[in-house]
């Protein structure tokens, strides 16, 4: 690796298009290089002004029934072939893939909301697990741990960072994970790091929804987990769902979610989420140098 | 909170009517996205009313096609695509500034790099004046993109969406999106180091030494401007 190189892909580098392996080379040349680093910053720094600058549209506010006029008045669509459940929600979301290939999750349709409300309503969680979406396999030290993440960010001095940093990204591009995307506007991703945990290192993502936190912890799945802890903790999913917060499995990786909103809204938030330059683990040599737990 | 959203739902289902459902879910589906295609549309056509037929255009075309919609896939994207399309049949007229900007002319001189100081004034204003000049200079150096171009920028810089997705949108090469994509963010930085350097934040020198001017003829004018000024 060296800067002409670099420079010459950096495009595809900043837009996250790179191999993980690839990506992660870019990332420790960063590191070591001040002039590489500093043209990086300000290519991004010019994508987020041309983002910013572009962004302002404001959707005419009578466009939403103009359209629903319109259907109205259409003749009526074919009639759809049900789809499988399976294949609505796919049982395992291809999480941890690069952008180019990154799963977006379509919305739960209405009426998947309204079947959750009747989970919610009832005090457990099953609708997500039902869904084949998430697994609540998580060993509990972690499962405190990322309640405590939470609950700590919300000292005074973690906002003061975030406001420092003009609320922007703070050095995600340090972290082998990248934050997720949502399709909710609201949520704005104030803050990042790593944490060392009694368990290993985990990646923190702070996000501002409308005023509210939400906290995202990225860790790899501790070693022991096998096959049967899985097993066992499906099983003894009854006792620690109401408080486990939800989250993603993908390969090695969990992306646990806690937030200050009520749990429905979090549930329908985690479920927009979208990966978008996650590091396919252990499968790159250079991801040694940067990985979340030993 | 949670109890009248559910007591909401039910009774609005159990209300549908037959033939009505497949209507109703699709439209559940694509109101999400209402923002992103008006967004998207509004940064093609430049025009308000144009974007707001654009996208009424797309969704009732979606509506039609909805059951080719392979459920699970990227909705947003497959929405877009669709909206793109009908955008782009519209204006394939317009081919001879592609040809302008993808021609051998089109080359940008000096690797059109644009100096470190030059990004950091632009990227980071001091003076807040600034800003909203900038913010408008980049909507207008957008604007005058070719649609071909204005399109991979708009899907990647604001929409988000991956090479191969714009890619499929296109139904072009990955390597067309990644040029299409470099020239089109190239031909906005240089506008902007023009733009900066007739406001006075960047040194003239350092705009002729750093601007990327995007084609050749950029070059010559600017050239010429120089002579007749001294």
């Amino acid at each position: 690796m060296n800067c002409a190189f670099l420079k010459k892909h950096l495009d595809p580098f900043i837009d996250g298009e790179l191999d993980a392996a690839t990506q992660v080379d870019f990332e420790v040349h960063l590191a070591q290089c001040g002039s590489c680093h500093e043209e990086t910053e300000l290519e991004r720094s010019f994508r987020r002004q041309l983002k910013e600058s572009l962004r302002e549209v404001q959707t005419p506010a009578a466009l939403r029934e103009r359209v629903l006029e319109s259907l109205a008045r259409s003749a009526p669509s074919p009639r759809r072939v049900p789809t499988p459940k399976a294949l609505r929600f796919s049982p395992l979301p291809r999480f941890g893939r690069s952008r180019a290939s990154a799963t977006r999750f379509s919305p739960a349709p209405a009426w998947s909301v309204a079947l959750a409300s009747v989970f919610l309503v009832s005090g457990s969680w099953t609708w997500w697990e039902n869904e084949g979406r998430v697994q609540s396999a998580l060993a509990r030290p972690w499962l405190d741990d990322v309640a405590r993440i939470h609950s700590r960010a919300s000292s005074p001095a973690l906002g003061k960072q975030a406001m420092a940093q003009g609320g922007t990204t703070l050095a995600t591009s340090s972290l082998p994970v990248q934050p997720l995307r949502f399709q909710d506007g609201n949520v704005r991703l104030v803050g990042a790091q790593m944490e060392n945990l009694q368990q290993g290192k985990a990646a923190t993502f702070y996000y501002d929804v409308g005023g509210r936190r939400l906290t995202m912890v990225v860790f790899r799945q501790p070693p022991s987990s096998t096959m049967q802890q899985e097993k066992k903790a499906k099983s003894s999913q009854e006792d620690v769902a109401e408080s486990s917060p939800p989250a993603y499995r993908e390969g090695d990786y969990t992306y646990a979610f806690t937030s200050d909103m009520d749990r429905e809204a979090l549930l329908r938030l985690a479920g927009s989420a979208r990966v978008e330059a996650a590091v396919d683990a252990g499968k790159s040599a250079g991801f040694k140098q940067v990985s979340l737990s030993r | 909170m949670r109890t009248p959203l559910f007591f909401r739902r039910k009774a609005e289902k159990s209300g549908t009517n037959e033939s009505q459902q497949p209507r109703e879910e699709f439209e559940a589906d694509i109101l999400p996205h209402l923002d992103s295609l008006y967004a998207t549309a509004f940064r093609l056509t430049r025009k308000a009313e144009d974007a707001e037929d654009l996208v009424q255009d797309a969704i009732l075309r979606a509506y039609r096609y909805y059951d080719r919609f392979e459920a699970g896939t990227n909705l947003r994207a497959w929405l877009l695509r669709i909206l793109v399309n009908l955008f782009l049949n519209r204006h394939r007229r317009h081919a001879l500034e592609r040809r302008v900007m993808e021609g051998v002319d089109s080359d940008t001189i000096g690797g059109g790099l644009m100096s470190r100081a030059a990004m950091r004034s632009l990227c980071n204003p001091a003076e807040e004046h600034y800003r909203g000049l900038i913010r408008a200079e980049i909507q207008k150096a957008l604007d005058a993109l070719p649609e071909e171009f204005r399109t991979v920028l708009v899907l990647a810089d604001i929409e988000e969406l991956s090479y191969r997705e714009i890619a499929n949108i296109l139904a072009c090469p990955l390597g067309t999106v990644m040029s299409r994509l470099h020239r089109a963010r190239q031909a906005i930085k240089g506008h902007l180091v023009e733009q900066a350097h007739h406001w006075g934040i960047i040194a003239e020198e350092e705009a002729a030494e750093t601007a990327a001017p995007v084609a050749l003829e950029t070059y010559r004018r600017r050239r010429e401007r120089r002579r007749s000024g001294s």
